[in-house]
């Protein structure tokens, strides 16, 4: 194992220094001749930073607890097509945050003096919420599907579906809970534009306003390092008590909670509710278009939403190919200084994106580089240094749950570990690693601020193109290319998630 | 494995060369508005065979992206030519030394203080800052200090001045009225219960949809929605006989320093500049004014001769805009 673990360390800084280099290079700019405290502290900022804190815990809290309720009804319970719902949800992830803030705005508008109510922080919490449920709801998901069903089958000889929730479905789902509260305050410490049009004042507005009122990249990394500091104290404190093993590893169908008639009925209307309500901006924005304008979108969006595809795919697939590697090497211990890397990668994941854009020019827009930085790998090299941290978490989460008697089994038997790799843990875990995919596939097809920095020339993705077409464009086709956006992602997930549940029927 | 790997090989060599291999190109960065700049260059590319590359900005980043991705990669320039809205910004790209000078044959005709002296910038079809007026509002305003009268407390809007054009409006108040008036105006706005938008387009749809009576915005956020047959009409500020004028804006376009395809960046330069293109843009729905003299102006705005202009350096505004900042973030 000695050069395993030579060969593990070496790949495992390759890999996360050369996707760290613009980062670092940002850093070197902004210590190396400019760094002071005093340039920390003007006027104001701290009051930001609370205003900050709170909105990023009451969304965090909301979304998680929000996500643990419909999980436990949808993927756990016996009210019809709620794995359907939990993908329309999906809805408002997917259309960019701007445009969503907008279309609620205008909704409350119509409905005249709620738009005071609406304004503000609770405006901005309502629909930050929205937004980040999908992810709550995507992690108790898959952590449901994972609870060993014996174990609930035990506690039901003593206790009822109630006790058996509180004393062991959710303390079991506690991780994914952290998971999900860590993720949503992290995202939503850093989310600049839905504060901004309903105008709560943010922190993460400081670091924006340097950058594009000041053209100051030094000062805008400057003021986005409290926001690296509060993120990297959580990931610190979430981390504890996240590698306890609990879930099952065996393809046993979970337990469902079967509800009467009646109130499987009432559930179901309030299930439906919570859908609609989600569905209102995209009605909004539907209202808006007529077919003439929907072709119009779809003659000119088309290439768009390939290239978002085409970087998605490729993005998410390198995500999780790294993401194994780096996940199993952190897992067994391979890696020196591991906690660090990990660090750097999570740097690379908080960062705002305007500030990992100009990272990414000043490393890679070089004469000798110009094959990435001309073409759209540069856009994928970006995704990578943003998202290989949520895959090698959700990865490294994964496989900490597998039984260690199997790799042992394995490896007496003489396999190699490439071989315990392939043959066992990445069969045991397609689940996790599909998952992982998924959730770097769809944080790739919404990204917009860094890829807006970077793309080459005709290399839009559609949130770019969406984005530059809101200015004096014809509202009726922007709407049309959000609804592009959300149904380029949504049907086909809905039409895979139909035959994939279908031939597991049959 | 074996295919993913030749896939993605496949997929390198071809986003490499693709931009490697052309030699009659350009590549333009826009942050005039995509829907109005994208045709002309098209038009350009049909008239001359010469191929467009172009980026433009976006509403999300104020459109500051192409701006600051112009200043990160100095070093290494991507961008031939840089389409500015405003001049400002040409400015501070002048001042930082990323430009080189062209003086464009198509540029004589417009007015001299619509221009880099040394030929680092040159402007041409401008916007103007108006007011637009909801149709009900009984008195209408005549001036930019109307927003802080009584009369319409509570009335009016204004875009973020922390941003775009409302922040070179607040920098060119600035140079008349001195850093106290202008700090006494900005409180005044708080205090008159003036609201505050995320920008122009915004503004004029809440004035349309009557939520208040006027906003100051940008002359073709107006006409896009007088078009529309909007309920609302324009009004020049401050026109009257010693009153300040309207601020004229107009777009710049400027050569990279150490651009790749110089001659081919002369060219869209001079095709920008020209009378011609000043022309499309004052029919088509961003109804800019033209600076060269002769031109018909859009029909629902004044040519330039009939209004009273602000006079204000531009050079001037791009530093008083930085001077500003502190004030705009202190009371927004």
């Amino acid at each position: 194992m000695n050069w395993l673990r030579w060969w593990g360390g070496f790949s495992s800084w390759a890999i996360i220094g050369g996707l760290s280099l613009p980062i670092l290079m940002i850093f070197y700019d902004l210590f190396h001749d400019f760094f002071t405290v005093d340039h920390l502290m003007p006027m104001g900022v701290w009051r930001l930073l609370l205003n900050s804190l709170a909105l990023s815990l009451g969304v965090a809290l909301l979304s998680s607890f929000f996500g643990l309720l419909l999980g436990l009804l949808w993927f756990k319970s016996n009210i019809a097509l709620g794995w359907l719902m939990g993908r329309i949800v999906w809805v408002s992830f997917l259309i960019p945050p701007y445009i969503l803030a907008f279309s609620w705005l205008l909704l409350f508008r119509q409905e005249g003096g709620l738009e005071v109510l609406f304004s503000g922080f609770w405006g901005t919490l309502f629909i930050l919420f929205w937004v980040y449920l999908p992810i709550s709801l995507l992690l108790i998901e898959r952590f449901l599907s994972q609870i060993d069903p014996d174990l609930e089958s035990s506690a039901l000889l003593i206790t009822n579906w109630w006790g058996v929730l509180y004393r062991v479905t959710i303390p079991l789902l506690l991780p994914a809970l952290k998971v999900s509260f860590w993720l949503i305050f992290m995202l939503t410490f850093g989310e600049i534009t839905v504060a901004n049009v309903l105008r709560y004042p943010v922190f993460a507005m400081e670091s924006f306003t340097q950058f594009s009122a000041f053209y100051d990249t030094q000062m805008a990394t400057l003021m986005a390092l409290p926001i690296m500091m509060v993120a990297l104290l959580l990931q610190w404190q979430i981390r504890k008590g996240l590698t306890v093993r609990w879930l099952r590893w065996r393809a046993v169908p979970s337990l469902s909670i079967k509800f009467g008639l009646l109130t499987r009925w009432l559930l179901g209307g309030f299930s439906w509710m919570v859908v609609l309500l989600s569905l209102f901006p995209l009605f909004n924005l539907v209202s808006l278009i007529d077919v003439g304008s929907f072709f119009e979108a779809l003659d000119r969006g088309t290439w768009a939403l390939f290239l978002s595809f085409r970087d998605a795919i490729l993005g998410s697939t390198l995500v999780v190919l790294w993401g194994v590697i780096l996940a199993y090497l952190f897992y067994k211990e391979l890696v020196w200084g591991a906690n660090f890397l990990k660090g750097v990668l999570l740097l690379g994941f908080i960062l705002p994106s305007s500030i990992m854009g100009m990272g990414l020019i000043l490393f890679w827009n070089q004469p000798w580089s110009m094959m990435i930085y001309g073409g759209f790998w540069i856009i994928i090299l970006g995704y990578l240094g943003k998202y290989l941290f949520l895959g090698t978490q959700i990865i490294e989460m994964g496989l900490s749950q597998s039984p260690s008697s199997l790799e042992e089994a394995a490896i007496l038997s003489g396999a190699s570990w490439w071989q315990t790799l392939c043959r066992i843990l990445i069969p045991l875990h397609w689940r996790t690693l599909f998952l992982a995919w998924l959730v770097g596939f769809l944080f790739m097809m919404r990204e917009s601020s860094m890829t807006m920095l970077v793309h080459p020339a005709g290399e839009e993705t559609l949130p770019v193109y969406i984005l530059t077409q809101m200015a004096n464009g014809d509202p009726k086709v922007t709407a049309s290319l959000s609804l592009l956006m959300v149904l380029g992602v949504i049907v086909p997930f809905v039409v895979y998630l139909f035959y994939e549940r279908r031939g597991r029927s049959d | 494995m074996r295919y993913l790997l030749l896939g993605m090989m496949t997929l390198w060599m071809f986003s490499g060369c693709e931009r490697l291999s052309m030699d009659n190109e350009v590549t333009i960065y826009v942050s005039e508005d995509q829907v109005f700049s994208e045709p002309l260059l098209k038009a350009f590319e049909k008239k001359t065979g010469i191929k467009v590359n172009a980026i433009y900005d976006t509403e999300e980043s104020k459109g500051t992206g192409v701006m600051n991705r112009l200043i990160a990669e100095s070093n290494n320039p991507q961008a031939d030519l840089y389409w500015a809205n405003e001049p400002i910004r040409a400015e501070v790209l002048r001042q930082k030394g990323i430009l080189a000078p062209y003086k464009s044959p198509n540029a004589e005709g417009i007015p001299e203080k619509f221009k880099d002296p040394k030929g680092y910038w040159t402007g041409f079809s401008a916007r103007v800052r108006i007011f637009v007026v909801h149709k009900d509002l009984a008195q209408k305003p005549t001036g930019v200090m109307d927003y802080l009268h009584p009369k319409y407390q509570g009335r009016s809007i204004i875009a973020n001045p922390l941003f775009g054009t409302t922040t070179i409006h607040m920098a060119a108040l600035y140079s008349l009225l001195g850093k106290e008036k202008l700090m006494e105006f900005l409180k005044g706005l708080k205090e008159n219960k003036v609201a505050i938008s995320t920008g122009n387009g915004e503004s004029a749809d809440l004035v349309s949809k009557g939520e208040y009576g006027f906003a100051l915005v940008d002359s073709d956020d107006a006409v896009v929605r007088l078009r529309r047959g909007e309920v609302i009409s324009l009004v020049y500020p401050d026109q009257e006989e010693g009153e300040m004028g309207a601020l004229v804006i107009p777009n710049a376009v400027m050569l990279m320093k150490n651009a790749r395809h110089p001659k081919a960046a002369k060219k869209l330069i001079d095709y920008l500049l020209s009378s011609k293109t000043e022309a499309k843009l004052a029919q088509a729905d961003c109804a800019q004014i033209p600076l060269h003299a002769g031109v018909t102006p859009p029909k629902e705005i004044k040519a330039l001769n009939e209004i009273r202009i602000m006079q204000v350096d531009y050079a001037k505004l791009a530093s008083f805009m930085l001077e500003i900042q502190p004030i705009l973030r202190q009371i927004f």
